[in-house]
């Protein structure tokens, strides 16, 4: 789990300037894989985004695995598609426990929201509440 | 002969030639004929024009983009002195999703100025929040002042946009309430002030 922080940490501390960050959201954007579209209930989107965004999440009992996508319509809304990839490569395949452990500030910490419009801001603080909520659910009902 | 259509290569045919005994000094013969036939000629300037057509392509199309962008840059800095220009912003961005190609550092103000323009929407859509509740109260004139204190772009999608357009409508009949009302306090309050006079 450090690991995987510690990686994130060190790219945000990498960047030359603020461009840095945004292309590093692309990239992300751009090597994510979609989401089959018959998982794309209205239940999984995260409220609070301006693009629909998808988080499907998947208990094996161990860990959660989230299946997470993006639609803008007409438009392909990259940044927050990024931001999506970026919360999965922090939280995706990990212990309910695990996840609970991780700062919720932690991308707060590390510079994200710097530069970042209100309403994307709203809408990953929006997906990463959501993540946290199936980590405790999840936990809750791993403890039955 | 040098060809590309016959499945060899020069050096094999050279071979071929050497293992013939075909040399001149130890060294193969050199072909005598015409150095490629016509349908390798062909086939070499259907490369060639590939090649060339694709630079000039890929030319026009950087061309477009930076010309596309250079128009909706031009609009966002009008806008900054005009908040009600941004709509025109977002509908030149939006224009760009159907560009072959754009760098990344365009993707960036893209998506940026998109995010921007989308803060503004919802900021509005704040506002319409406002004002619906406003009149939820019976508070009219409070929804009114929310409505024409605005400045910005309208930025509404149809519904949330028609909801608006009714708050402006009535905004509009309050104002004209109050100029009438105005229009009429004005002789009674002049005719006060001259009988004062006259006495």
């Amino acid at each position: 789990m450090d690991s995987r922080l510690n990686e994130v940490r060190e790219t945000f501390a990498n960047f030359a300037d603020e461009d840095g960050k945004w292309k590093y959201l692309l990239d992300l954007a751009r090597a994510h894989k979609g989401m089959d579209a018959s998982l794309k209930d209205e239940k999984f989107i995260i409220q609070g985004c301006a693009s629909t965004m998808y988080l499907v999440p998947k208990f094996d009992g161990e860990k959660i695995h989230f299946e997470m996508d993006v639609e803008g319509g007409t438009t392909n809304p990259l940044i927050s598609r990024g931001l999506g990839a970026l919360a999965l490569k922090v939280y995706n395949d990990m212990a309910p426990a695990d996840i609970l452990a991780v700062d919720p500030k932690f991308f707060q910490d590390i510079g994200l929201n710097v530069g970042l419009s209100p309403t994307r801001s709203n809408g990953f603080a929006s997906l990463v509440k959501q993540i946290y909520l199936y980590a405790r659910v999840y936990m809750a009902l791993s403890k039955k | 002969m040098f060809s590309f259509l016959n499945g060899k290569s020069p050096f094999d045919e050279a071979e071929e030639r050497l293992e013939a005994g075909e040399t001149v000094n130890g060294k193969p013969k050199l072909p005598t004929g015409p150095i490629m036939g016509w349908q390798d000629g062909v086939f070499l300037l259907v490369i060639i024009g590939l090649i060339v057509g694709g630079y000039q392509y890929y030319q026009y199309v950087k061309r477009n983009c930076a010309e596309t962008f250079a128009k909706c840059d031009s609009l966002y800095v009008a806008a900054g002195e005009d908040a009600s220009k941004f709509a025109e912003v977002e509908t030149c961005y939006e224009a760009t999703w159907d560009l072959a190609f754009v760098s990344d550092t365009l993707e960036v103000l893209r998506q940026n100025r998109l995010g921007e323009i989308e803060d503004m929407r919802n900021a509005q859509k704040d506002l319409l929040s406002s004002a619906n509740d406003a009149l939820d109260k019976g508070d009219t004139a409070a929804a009114a002042k929310i409505v024409t204190e605005y400045k910005g772009a309208m930025l509404l999608y149809t519904g949330d946009k028609s909801e608006w357009d009714e708050i402006v409508k009535i905004a509009e009949v309050q104002a004209a309430k109050e100029a009438a009302k105005a229009a009429a306090a004005e002789p009674a309050a002049d005719s006060v002030a001259n009988s004062a006079a006259k006495k």
